[in-house]
């Protein structure tokens, strides 16, 4: 503290006069010029100076008293910067010790403006009680005892991106100094809401009370527990370095706390977008971690009865029971057990996950994954932490689903046979996968070939997907069967070349169909005749039911050959070959041989749709 | 209203899409026109904290959140989720403009046209960053 340019003006009449005007005060950093206290009606004695309707200028005008004994080195302070608001000071020296009391009631918390550590932030509204006592003597020695109590506060930054409004709530501090302080602290936080950017705390109750010392060189919490209604209690302790300005160590330990609000509160607001930000938890989990010199030493994390559910039910497991750490110089096992799950509309069963968990390193042992009569086995599956992000790899092969459970499963026609898939290696990492080698299938009779499969911004809402794909021989008597499309006989080839997808949706490829080389039996029924007819467009069909060939339920065919090239919306397409009003579809062969033309060559995607869904789900084409 | 408010934003861009000579701003896929669609949808939501001055316009082409006091504290958080759905589909925008002209590294030009006219185009009372990085009010 020091105050410069002190000029003092007394005026000794009835009643005598007390101006005293100060150039320049600083007070712990914070700085005041031309302040001036005038005395109108002061009292001047041999053991007394008194002030009883003093004003106190510092640019601000406060209404104040106060009574000086110099012999009994006394100080009686008291302001009234509002009619029911108070400030009083009392100090009392004896010999080298202080000791002073201070009360405030109705104080406006405005008014800690200026002290406040973080200068962005300010109250706004609320109003403060406090009592405090405070001891200080020259050996080292000190007794602080504060109790203060906060009603209706408001505080904010500019851009209200920390905010809190109608805050209540209790501090009680007491501080014992002999060498160092030691200290107690016990708050409580009652009513009000806060925002601190991308965090929002809801009202309810939350205490904290805590104990520990306050050296120069460090802070010390020997014990604090954090009561959170709602979420549970953590108890925590540690050490902080003021020198370096880092923690030296910390522990903290909660033991059943309630995984959704927990999440809901503290780990929603990080990922604002993509699928983390949209999932419902739930279970209780007890957790411990341990900081030293700045960096997290150990983790570990026990979850019972937990679930987890994506909020558009695209994932979702529950019955999770696991047992997860980590260390920063060792490796330690984990094991979660889940008891169901479902992806989609895919039902999962029960299954666990064994993993070795080093610092920059997870391995995971071989993983089976029964889903419906099958199962996705994972093996090697492997993550590698690479310039603070995380690589995956894994390889997998899907055991043999039944067609039938799966069709049903994903409400779909009726499909037969089995499905099952070699999946050689698979690659994750900043939000994007890539498959190595070829992904096959067996649907259908025939072989399914995916290569150069690739999906990025996999967490966003806007994922991007890339492939092709290659399917031979598939039977198309089981294919249109299964959808209602009227029937072939034959075998069919399908290649969907440079396939690409956004959210999901294709937006571009070269996709081809033709007959698959070699002999089979080659028959086409009207009702899939109509079909074909009404995806290249209009006019077949109308031809063939005016003629006599509308008296026949088959016909035979030689080749099928169609394609589209898909490209901002629109189906560039084409068949066998051309011919003179459109293209070849369908080109006969045999007795009774029917040939089919398509006559649009160019369709919105989104109609190509529409038209394949209504021949797939067996409505009558529309024919324009 | 709500009309009104999409009509304002397909000028917006249409004024935005009308500069760049050298690419086409104009140009569609699926991928632009879905952007383009949930950009459009989330305006609605966006535009009263545009016209309170909540939300402004930034010089490098993305909106952030300037002076929430006079959105409740509860709704600070849907606000920041709006806030960066928002920047995350403008820059899918700005990406997939750059890709669907075959030149993915004119992103950053795009970006900067763009944020040059949606501040051109902002309503009056809306709050914008200069090319110093302060706020104005339109």
């Amino acid at each position: 503290m020091s105050l410069r340019g002190i000029s003092a003006q007394l005026t000794l009449s009835a009643p005598s006069k007390l101006d005293i005007t100060i150039a320049q005060a600083t007070l712990q950093g914070r700085e005041w010029r031309k302040l001036a206290l005038y005395c109108p009606d002061a009292r001047i004695e041999r053991d007394l100076i008194e002030c009883r309707r003093g004003l106190l200028d510092v640019g601000e005008k406060f209404p104040l008293t106060f009574q000086y004994r110099p012999g009994a080195r006394s100080l009686a302070l008291t302001l009234f910067p509002e009619s029911t608001e108070r400030w009083q000071a009392q100090l009392l020296w004896r010999g080298d010790n202080l000791a002073a009391s201070l009360e405030v009631k109705n104080g406006k918390a405005a008014r800690l403006n200026p002290w406040l550590p973080e200068q962005s932030i300010r109250f706004n509204q609320g109003v403060i009680d406090l009592t405090g006592k405070l001891e200080w003597g020259v050996q080292a020695r000190g007794k602080l005892d504060v109790s203060a109590t906060l009603r209706n506060g408001g505080f904010s930054d500019a851009a209200g991106t920390r905010a809190g409004e109608k805050l209540a709530g209790t501090l009680t501090l007491q501080a014992v100094r002999a060498d160092t302080w030691r200290w107690k602290v016990s708050t409580a936080w009652r009513e009000g809401e806060v925002f601190w950017q991308p965090f929002y705390i809801a009202p309810g109750e939350r205490r904290l009370s805590a104990q520990g010392s306050w050296q120069d060189a460090q802070a010390v919490v020997d014990q604090a527990q954090l009561e959170w209604a709602g979420i549970g209690t953590a108890q925590l302790s540690g050490a902080w370095n003021r020198a370096a300005g880092r923690i030296e160590h910390l522990q903290v330990a909660a033991k059943s706390l309630a995984l959704d609000p927990l999440y809901r509160t503290f780990m929603k607001p990080w990922a604002q977008d993509g699928v983390l930000s949209k999932l419902t938890l739930s279970g209780v989990a007890d957790g411990a971690i341990t900081f030293k010199q700045g960096a997290l030493e150990e983790a570990n994390l026990v979850i019972r009865q937990g679930g987890l559910k994506h909020e558009e039910k695209m994932f979702g497991l529950a019955g999770i029971d696991a047992s997860l750490a980590w260390q920063q110089n060792q490796a330690r096992e984990n094991r979660i057990n889940v008891s169901s799950g479902f992806v989609g509309k895919l039902p999962l069963g029960a299954f666990s996950v064994r993993a070795t968990l080093a610092p920059d390193r997870v391995s995971v042992a071989p993983l089976t994954l029964p889903i419906l009569d099958g199962a996705l086995t994972m093996e090697g599956v492997e993550a590698q932490r690479e310039n603070n992000d995380w690589r995956w790899s894994l390889s997998a092969a899907l055991q043999p689903i039944s067609m039938q459970r799966l069709s049903q499963a994903l409400q779909l026609p009726a499909m037969h046979g089995t499905l099952s898939a070699v999946i050689p290696q698979v690659i994750y990492a900043r939000q994007s996968l890539t498959v190595g080698g070829a992904l096959l299938f067996k649907v259908f009779d025939g072989a399914v070939v995916v290569t150069d499969l690739r999906a990025t911004d996999l967490l966003s809402p806007t994922p991007h997907g890339y492939a092709n794909i290659d399917m031979r021989n598939l039977d198309l008597d089981l294919l249109t069967r299964t959808f209602s499309f009227g029937n072939i006989q034959g075998r069919l080839d399908v290649a969907v070349n440079a396939l690409e997808l956004f959210a999901w949706r294709p937006v571009k490829f070269d996709a081809k169909v033709a007959s698959s080389p070699g002999e089979y039996p080659r028959k086409i029924s009207q009702r899939a005749v109509e079909n074909i007819t009404s995806l290249g467009g209009a006019g077949g069909t109308a031809a063939l039911q005016r003629s006599f060939l509308r008296f026949f339920d088959q016909f035979g065919y030689e080749r099928i050959g169609l394609s589209c090239r898909l490209e901002r919306g629109m189906c560039e397409m084409a068949g066998i070959e051309d011919v003179p009003q459109g293209y070849l579809i369908v080109k006969g062969g045999g007795i009774p041989a029917l040939s089919v033309i398509g006559y649009n060559r160019r369709v919105g995607w989104e109609e190509l749709l529409a038209r394949i869904q209504r021949a797939t789900q067996g409505g009558k084409p529309i024919v324009q | 209203m709500n009309k009104w408010m999409n009509l304002c934003f397909i000028g917006m861009l249409a004024f935005a899409s009308a500069a760049l000579a050298a690419a086409d701003l104009e140009i569609n896929t699926p991928a632009i026109t879905a952007l383009k669609n949930t950009m459009q949808a989330r305006h609605g939501q966006l535009a009263p904290h545009y016209a309170s001055g909540a939300v402004g316009l930034t010089r490098d082409g993305n909106v952030a959140l300037r002076d929430a006091s006079s959105v409740p504290l509860a709704a600070r958080q849907s606000v920041n989720g709006l806030v960066a759905d928002e920047n995350r589909d403008r820059a899918g925008l700005y990406r997939e403009i750059a890709r669907a002209n075959g030149h993915p590294e004119w992103e950053a030009e795009v970006r900067s046209t763009f944020a040059q006219r949606w501040i051109d185009k902002a309503a009056s009372g809306w709050w914008v960053q200069n090319a110093g990085g302060a706020w104005v009010r339109k």
